[in-house]
């Protein structure tokens, strides 16, 4: 019953193929608001179900995870959707709490770092939703050169990017970093698993970037976002730096 | 492989023709603007354009909205875009029920984007006409008619595989990204080859040539072989580009009659890297391309040894290899082609690519044919639906819905047709429009009335370059006093090969249309002097970073040092700057050796450092004091290595010698020292081009004074003012010296002039020729500086005793005049709005020049529209805002036409060049311009690159002609006035074919304004016509010609 319990945990801390469930919803939802709230809502009862069963976490658990990671780290490499993009890394993302679970995280420390990797993804998210009411999709490399014709948004865009990834100040920086710290020294192979998964994150998003704000722009242009929503987002930044570095100090 | 010598020849010869559109890239060192299109300058401009777009991929014109912005201010006048539309228009059948005039010219002022523009780019677009009818009716239903495989196949064939290279196509098809990685691998080898120092280490065998000394280092280059893991086979092959070439084109199976668009695609690829091997490839005097040899044969057979690796690298993956494998392809798979075509050429519509590249990774061809005939019928519909909005909102904008209402099938798909044909053509009528309104803005200002003689002499006259610089500081100094201002190309008609002191090469001072045949060599007046202490260590700094191991250390021990250059560069240019001059060695006072020597005395330089020589020789070879060799010695020695003997009894017997060491140490005076005939005859060559005789003198002195019209009435000071500019971290400060000097400072021309033209025996000659230049006339060199608009007069202590006394008053008066000019010109720059004071902008000037975070120090040539060949009279009363460049001329002076002609030849074709380098940088200036100065980075010491890997940008830097991310400079042809009777102007420009096919071919507009007949002429698609202007009735006509 425990080791069902976990599979089904599995299901929402997504484990590869139980993995191809999320994705598949995930792509199928269409509005933003629907997204977000998949986003913020999904990975929550697979938090519930590893910290209720009643069995220890065994290593098969952790390696599996790292194995889901790495997979939908190296996926977003060649994805070119942003959303389906948004969704590999949330996969990705999530499958690293079962490593956080296994080194002891406690319930609170566990919550911080899923809100670490789903808030900025919640961002991204309602810019995708923009740039797909303008374009009919956010294609990178169709919808491209967003830099000349739509500048803030590709300033937003540009910041975002650098948050899920885990850049610096970000609060999915320290997660990433406190896992690495925590495992290091006692078991370097998942440190180093970690480091792959952060190094394809920074690979994937940086491509991105290159696609999507440099180049020709597109032949038909569209509007900006607006001046309040970019303060809106600005401001959401701030409280992502904040809230990283209060991560910092809880988690290191 | 092993090609005929008649073969290889063809290869070359083909190569030949197809570099013939590439333009040519001198080095930035001495930066000559040059027209892109220079090698399509015989075909009409228009049609250049289309040809540059296929090319090169820049655009010829500006985007509409930028020409309705200088609509709206009123820069193209409503009544010429109406000329020039209404012409458009009587080339079209009238429309029953519509207003034409109406609709187009609310298309081009009301309509920002072009309405046909995917039409135009993508030539994709599946609507037809029809379609849109009826979606303009309403209905939701298009025709039936479908596409069918073989209409994709044959449409996709014709596309794609007739003018793109190979890998272009299978990155359009299969997202390879050969093109970006073959760049790169070319762009490194070319960095590895052609490098003139920046790098520490260099490519081994240079000299064997580029691609020999390539060929070696790629069999062992990881880079290379990483990426084209068939690279060595392909190198097996020969040793020789031509037949490597020849290898590469049949391995792709390649049709020969098709090779040589093959090559010239391949060579417009990157056109800055192709254009300087070019142009260094057929520089014959260039030190470094006669050092390490390389052609466009080396380069095309680097770049398609490279393509052919990468190709091959693919085709293991299943990709097709040569040009009938992919035909095949599309043949059997044209659905999937067009599908790829569609995502990986980047023109699908975006909610479709997920599922394309889904489908396509997924092959299986049902599904994909299903899709795509989906994907084609949305297509249609959505491109109809797209174009029939933008037609029903031109007609709204237009005030004409009714019409559009009415309007039957037939006559809405001629509409579409003409909005097509204007749309394709409207940059032309657009610039027509534009110049149209500068010329008659230009003539409505000139001063139409024959100039009064002046009864006494000005009190100084000025010679100043031609260029649009000089205008303003020609009016303001003719506003502070009695000056009478001339302009005449910035060498001064002396085409002069100058060895400054200090350094070690020669310089071609003149146009680069130009050889010079003479040298002048500058020689310091002073005692040598040590070497200041800090130039030593700048020097020791230097060459300590740039070696390979000694920068680590440099850095952690005195990389502090620069932190004071940094603060104080930065916090204080001008006072920073004016304190670290003070640390460097001063220029001493020069001469310049312009006088040609006798033979004799070429001799005895030629003996004197063969005896030089000879003695050092023996010191060192012999160890023997200098006191010991004696001048008997040395002549023995110098007759015995000039002559076949070897017998040299004095160094037998001084130096206690064999024969066998004697004889040898003659051969080495021969080879190692050359001491020798051939040398001593090079040398005495070399001698021979120092200077100018006399006669050459009085040719140059006089063609420049008869050319400008100064003839008579010599004031007492005659300054010849060459210019330059001073600019900090700026690789393009050579762009902003004078053109007419090939990229270098003016002033040592304008110092060869005085110094000529202050020579009593030229005086005496000249006045035979009619030109009495009075003994109290002095010409004096000077120096006008563009960057801060200060003067500087030279060769001050050659004056008379006479004429010191009016130095204060002339040197007020240009100090007045610099400042009024910067007054004027500090503003536009844009760091400060208004300049109240003079002086403060004298300031403002002198900081932006020394701030080396400056990536403006100065605008240039930037705005250059007009090029007036008269008298100053014409112009003198109104300023022509630093647009104009100004050439004096008095036809009255001129009766053989000679004069004329050499303006035509050399000054008027030199600011075309600048011109078109202007004009192509602003209206494209990512692809014939240079992008952003900020990304820039010096390459090889001769270019400079994007970033650190990219074409060699050969235009001008965005900073140069655009403001705010808009045009500064107003992209037009030059508009060339030439003030002299109609049948003389027309003589001269027919004697002179290249600037006849400049006018002929639409690359300048040419007007003739007549004093005799107060007529003013236009030149327009090769036609003469009377150009008509609101004053031309009341002119005052003027009588022939001058008694001379």
């Amino acid at each position: 019953m425990a080791s069902m319990s976990l599979l089904l945990a599995g299901l929402f801390l997504p484990l590869f193929p139980m993995s191809i469930v999320f994705n598949f919803v995930f792509q199928r939802a269409s509005s933003a608001v629907l997204r977000v709230f998949i986003i913020i809502v999904w990975p929550l009862p697979g938090l519930w179900l590893i910290e209720n069963s009643s069995t220890e976490l065994v290593d098969i658990y952790v390696y599996w995870a790292l194995f889901t990671s790495v997979l939908y780290g190296f996926r977003t490499v060649v994805v070119k959707e942003l959303s389906v993009w948004t969704g590999f890394i949330a996969t990705s993302a999530w499958s690293l709490l079962w490593v956080a679970e296994y080194l002891g995280a406690k319930v609170d420390d566990l919550i911080m770092h899923t809100f670490a990797y789903s808030i900025p993804l919640v961002l991204l998210a309602l810019i995708v939703a923009r740039l797909e009411r303008q374009y009919e999709s956010a294609y990178v490399g169709v919808v491209t050169g967003l830099a000349q014709e739509q500048p803030r948004t590709t300033g937003l865009i540009v910041v975002v990017i650098l948050a899920v990834i885990g850049s610096p100040l970000f609060p999915s920086f320290f997660s990433l970093l406190s896992n690495i710290n925590n495992v290091v020294m006692v078991m370097p192979s998942i440190a180093l698993a970690i480091v792959l998964v952060w190094l394809l994150w920074s690979w994937s998003g940086v491509r991105l970037l290159q696609e999507l704000v440099v180049g020709d722009p597109a032949v038909f242009q569209h509007d900006d976002i607006s001046c309040g929503q970019t303060m809106l987002f600005c401001f959401s930044f701030v409280l992502l730096v904040a809230g990283g570095l209060y991560m910092a100090e809880v988690l290191l | 492989m092993s090609l005929s010598l008649g073969m290889k020849a063809e290869i070359r010869s083909l190569i030949f023709v197809a570099s013939e559109p590439l333009p040519l890239f001198w080095p930035m060192r001495t930066f000559i603007h040059h027209n892109p299109l220079q090698g399509l300058e015989k075909l009409k401009f228009e049609d250049a354009i289309t040809e540059g777009e296929r090319l090169f991929h820049g655009k010829g014109f500006m985007h509409r909205n930028m020409y309705q912005m200088y609509y709206q201010e009123g820069k193209i006048s409503h009544q010429s875009l109406t000329k020039f539309v209404d012409g458009f228009l009587s080339q079209h059948e009238p429309i029953a029920g519509i207003d034409l005039q109406n609709w187009v010219m609310t298309l081009l002022t009301k309509i920002e984007s072009p309405l046909t523009i995917s039409d135009i780019k993508c030539s994709s677009t599946l609507a037809r006409d029809a379609d849109i009818a009826a979606v303009l009716r309403g209905e939701t239903e298009l025709g039936s008619e479908q596409l069918t495989e073989d209409m994709l196949s044959d449409k996709l064939c014709a596309s794609l595989l007739n003018n793109s290279p190979l890998y272009e196509t299978l990155d359009n098809l299969f997202d390879t990204d050969i093109g970006d990685e073959l760049d790169e691998l070319v762009i490194n080898s070319c960095l590895d080859f052609f490098d003139e120092g920046q790098s520490a280490w260099g490519m081994p065998n240079r000299k064997e040539g580029f691609f020999k000394a390539w060929r070696e280092v790629s069999f062992r280059n990881l880079g290379i072989l990483f990426k084209g893991r068939r690279i060595r086979e392909i190198l097996a092959v020969s040793e020789e580009p031509e037949e490597i070439i020849a290898h590469v084109m049949e391995r792709l199976n390649i049709p020969k009659d098709l090779w040589m668009r093959s090559f010239r695609r391949e060579l417009s690829h990157l056109h800055g890297w192709a254009g300087f091997i070019r142009w260094r490839s057929n520089a014959r005097h260039y030190y470094q391309g006669m050092k390490h040899p390389g052609d466009l044969v080396d380069y095309l057979a680097v770049r398609l040894t490279l393509a052919l690796a990468l190709i091959q690298d693919r085709a293991r993956k299943g990709i097709p290899g040569t040009v009938d494998q992919l035909h095949d392809f599309v043949k059997q798979k044209p659905m999937q082609a067009c599908l790829r075509q569609q995502l990986y050429g980047r023109t699908i519509n975006p909610g479709w690519a997920q599922k394309v590249e889904q489908a396509i990774l997924t092959n299986n061809s049902n599904k994909i044919d299903e899709l795509g005939m989906s994907y084609m019928q949305e297509k249609r519909t959505r491109d109809a639906m797209l174009l029939a909005n933008s037609i029903t909102q031109l007609a709204e904008a237009a005030d004409a819905k009714d019409e559009l209402e009415r309007i039957s099938e037939d006559d809405l798909s001629r509409l579409l047709s003409i909005i097509r044909d204007i749309e394709k053509h409207e940059g032309m009528i657009w610039l027509e429009a534009m110049e149209a309104t500068a010329i008659n803005k230009l003539l409505s200002d000139f001063q139409i009335e024959a100039p009064a003689e002046r009864d006494k002499r000005p009190f100084a006259q000025a010679l100043f370059c031609i260029d649009v610089r000089s205008e303003r500081l020609r009016r303001h100094l003719e506003s502070v006093g009695d000056y009478q201002t001339f302009g005449i190309a910035g060498f001064f008609g002396v085409p002069v090969s100058f060895v400054e002191l200090g350094k070690g090469t020669e310089a071609h001072l003149c146009p680069v249309l130009l050889s010079p045949k003479n040298l002048v060599m500058e020689m310091s007046v002073n005692e040598l002097q040590d070497a200041v202490a800090f130039s030593v260590m700048e020097k020791v700094v230097h060459r300590l970073k740039e070696t390979i191991l000694s920068p680590f250390v440099t850095v952690e021990a005195i990389g502090w040092i620069f932190g004071f250059d940094m603060v104080g560069k930065t916090l204080a240019p001008r006072a920073y700057n004016r304190w670290r001059a003070g640390l460097h060695e001063h220029k001493p006072h020069t001469h310049l050796l312009i006088d040609k020597m006798s033979r004799n005395k070429a001799d005895s330089i030629v003996r004197a450092v063969q005896r030089a020589v000879i003695a050092q020789a023996v010191e060192l070879e012999f160890e023997v004091p200098p006191e010991q060799i004696k001048d008997d010695l040395v002549r023995e020695l110098r007759e015995a290595a000039l002559s076949n003997d070897f017998a040299t009894p004095l160094l037998l017997e001084r130096l206690n010698l064999d024969n066998d060491a004697a004889r040898s140490f003659i051969k080495r005076l021969r080879n190692t020292y050359h001491i020798n005939r051939h040398d001593a005859r090079m040398q005495m060559e070399r001698l021979g081009r120092i200077g100018f005789s006399l006669e050459e003198q009085l040719v140059f002195v006089s063609q420049a004074l008869h050319a400008i019209g100064l003839v008579r009435n010599f004031s007492r000071f005659i300054m010849v003012v060459g210019h330059g500019s001073q600019s900090e971290n700026n690789p393009y400060e050579s762009a902003l010296d004078c053109g007419a000097c090939g990229g270098n400072v003016g002033l040592f021309n304008a110092r060869i002039l005085a110094q000529m033209a202050n020579k009593p025996a030229i005086r005496q000659r000249l006045r035979k020729q009619g030109v009495d230049i009075p003994d109290d006339a002095w010409f004096v060199p000077a120096m006008h500086n563009t960057t801060t608009d200060e003067v500087d007069l030279h060769d001050l202590d050659l004056l008379p005793s006479t004429h010191p006394i009016y130095l204060d008053r002339l040197r007020a008066n240009f100090i007045a005049a610099s400042r009024l000019c910067a007054q004027e010109r500090v503003p536009t720059l844009e760091f400060i709005s208004e300049v109240t004071k003079p002086e403060n902008a004298d300031k403002q000037a002198l900081r932006n020049a020394m701030d080396w975070s400056q990536v403006r120090p100065e605008w240039g040539l930037s705005r250059n529209v007009y090029f007036i060949i008269g008298r100053r009279s014409l112009t003198k009363t109104f300023s022509l805002d630093g647009r104009a460049f100004l050439h004096s001329y008095d036809y009255r002076v001129d009766s053989k036409l000679l004069l004329l002609e050499n303006i035509l030849t050399g000054p008027l074709v030199v600011g075309q060049w600048i011109n078109m380098e202007h004009y192509f940088s602003t209206v494209d200036n990512e692809y014939y311009g240079s992008g952003s100065k900020v990304y820039h980075n010096v390459a090889g010491r001769f270019g400079v690159m994007t970033g650190n890997s990219s074409d060699l940008r050969t235009g001008l830097p965005a900073q140069t002609v655009m403001a705010d991310g808009k045009p500064y400079h107003e992209p037009m042809r030059l508009i060339t006035v030439i003030e002299a009777p109609f049948d003389h102007v027309v003589n001269a420009i027919y004697r002179v074919s290249s600037v006849k096919n400049l006018m002929h071919n639409g690359w300048i507009r040419v007007l003739i304004r007549d004093p005799q007949t107060g007529i003013t002429h236009i030149n327009s698609n090769g036609e003469w016509q009377e150009y008509q202007t609101p004053d031309n009735s009341d002119v005052t006509k003027e009588p022939e010609a001058l008694a001379l």
